[in-house]
């Protein structure tokens, strides 16, 4: 929501949009769809992992510079497209996909360090913490937070207790993810318009 | 991984707790971190531009001392010495002057005429002493040459200087400048080293203008001179500093490697930078 009414201030950040917007397609059609069709319970789940990961990797690679960043991004998408061949292919269909998320959560942290790494050794001197660092650490905070739960759900799901600690783990951390983007989408949109308001300072003095 | 599946059921509870924990806790400690680290690197560049902002107010009270202490002097000139004599000219050429007999007359005129070329040749010091003619003329190198021989000459001590490669003048407010400095530097070394010789030499490699002066008596080095800096005192020094930065160069003073000499090496790009 505070990406539509923003769209314009925020657009720096679309790809962050586009992938809640899909995690919300996902929960409310994909995995229905899917579940019904293909009767694979985890199928929405597994095309959102890919997404998820294609779409984070992308996000913070356009946000890094650094020289290694290409070595560091082509090796950790190897790493991800082999555990999801692994994991589609080769291990039980039917169950969650543990593996993927496992792997994706540990190199998208990864990437999140090597980003805030960049942004400590900043060459200007003083760290710059805006607000594609606060959807960083939304990321950090998700991925660290959820990392367990996804790791053992492939062989715990069916019990009654566990999913309820999934449910109240994920959603939990959903909800704290959800509230950091959307402070991050605000901080743009404020920056952007004390930017907008120093410009034409800048232009009626001219 | 695989590991972490095979764990029995009744562990589950256990790994899951604590190992979102742990996760939860290394992440905010790794934004904690950062938050802090920024506020850190903050609070150190205040203090770098706050400890350059002191440097700067210090420089620019030492130059506004030294135009004020320039301007006493030329005024205690023209007062003390050029407005005597012009008084005493006036006396000479009084309304009785008139009705003198005619030799008391031309005695008059020419002791008037005495003084009036005494206080020409007084101006002329005071200018030269602003801005010397050699310096405009001829160069620096001429200047700084002028400069040894007049302190060689006196005998007190032995002076002399040495250009290397100066065969394209500088600018002629960079030459006042450096001539300005070397000056002052060579004033320092009469007044307070008590040594018996100063030798100045120039050169230019890559691009930049270097000149050494060497003199073997009590000197300074770099960290006398910062500890000078945060100080009112030394004011010929601070001048020199604010001298060098409108040049964009450097100072530096040291103890030669035989520990038996003391030199100061100014240096600084010959072309000025378009943003210089």
């Amino acid at each position: 929501m505070v990406y539509l009414f923003n769209r314009q201030k925020v657009k720096k950040y679309a790809i962050i949009s586009y992938y809640l917007l899909f995690s919300v397609f996902t929960d409310l059609f994909l995995t229905p769809t899917i579940d019904v069709l293909f009767k694979t319970p985890f199928g929405g789940a597994r095309i959102f992992s890919i997404v998820e990961f294609s779409l984070l990797s992308f996000f913070i690679f356009r946000n890094t510079i650094s020289n290694i960043k290409a070595k560091l991004f082509l090796f950790g998408s190897i790493t991800f497209l082999l555990a999801t061949l692994y994991e589609n292919f080769i291990a039980t269909y039917n169950n969650f996909d543990s593996i993927t998320t496992g792997i994706s959560a540990l190199i998208i942290l990864i990437y999140s360090i090597f980003y805030l790494f960049q942004i400590i050794s900043s060459p200007n001197g003083i760290p710059k913490l805006d607000a594609g660092f606060t959807i960083i650490i939304a990321f950090i905070i998700y991925f660290a937070g959820t990392f367990f739960i996804y790791i053992l759900s492939k062989n715990n799901f069916i019990d009654k207790s566990f999913q309820q600690s999934y449910t109240l783990i994920n959603s939990s951390i959903l909800l704290l993810r959800n509230i950091i983007i959307t402070t991050a989408f605000l901080q743009s949109a404020k920056q952007e318009n004390f930017n907008h308001s120093q410009l034409s300072r800048i232009k009626i003095s001219h | 991984m695989t590991l972490l599946q095979s764990i029995p059921t009744s562990n589950v509870s256990t790994v899951l707790f604590f190992g979102t924990l742990g996760m939860l806790v290394l992440a905010i400690g790794l934004v904690v971190f950062i938050v802090f680290h920024q506020r850190k690197v903050i609070k150190y560049q205040q203090q770098l531009q706050h400890m350059e902002e002191e440097q700067q107010q210090i420089l620019l009270n030492a130059s506004i001392r030294w135009q004020e202490e320039e301007r006493q002097r030329i005024a205690a000139d023209l007062h003390d010495d050029a407005g005597p004599l012009l008084a005493t000219a006036r006396l000479y050429l009084n309304e009785n002057l008139v009705h003198q007999e005619m030799a008391v007359q031309l005695q008059s005129i020419y002791n008037a005429k005495q003084i009036i070329d005494d206080t020409i040749q007084l101006i002329r010091n005071i200018s030269h002493s602003l801005m010397p003619p050699t310096l405009k003329n001829f160069g620096l190198e001429s200047a700084v040459n002028d400069l040894f021989q007049k302190i060689s000459g006196s005998g007190a001590i032995n002076a002399s200087c040495r250009f290397h490669d100066y065969r394209e003048r500088l600018l002629p407010q960079r030459e006042l400048l450096i001539f300005r400095v070397s000056q002052e530097l060579v004033n320092n070394i009469l007044k307070h080293s008590n040594s018996s010789f100063i030798h100045l030499t120039q050169n230019i490699s890559e691009g930049k203008f270097y000149m050494r002066i060497h003199h073997d008596g009590k000197g300074i080095t770099q960290s006398d001179m910062e500890k000078m800096n945060k100080t009112s005192t030394g004011l010929g020094l601070k001048n020199i500093q604010s001298r060098m930065k409108v040049l964009n160069g450097n100072i530096l003073f040291e103890k030669d490697a035989s520990q038996t000499f003391f030199k100061v090496t100014i240096e600084m790009p010959v072309s000025i930078e378009p943003n210089a």
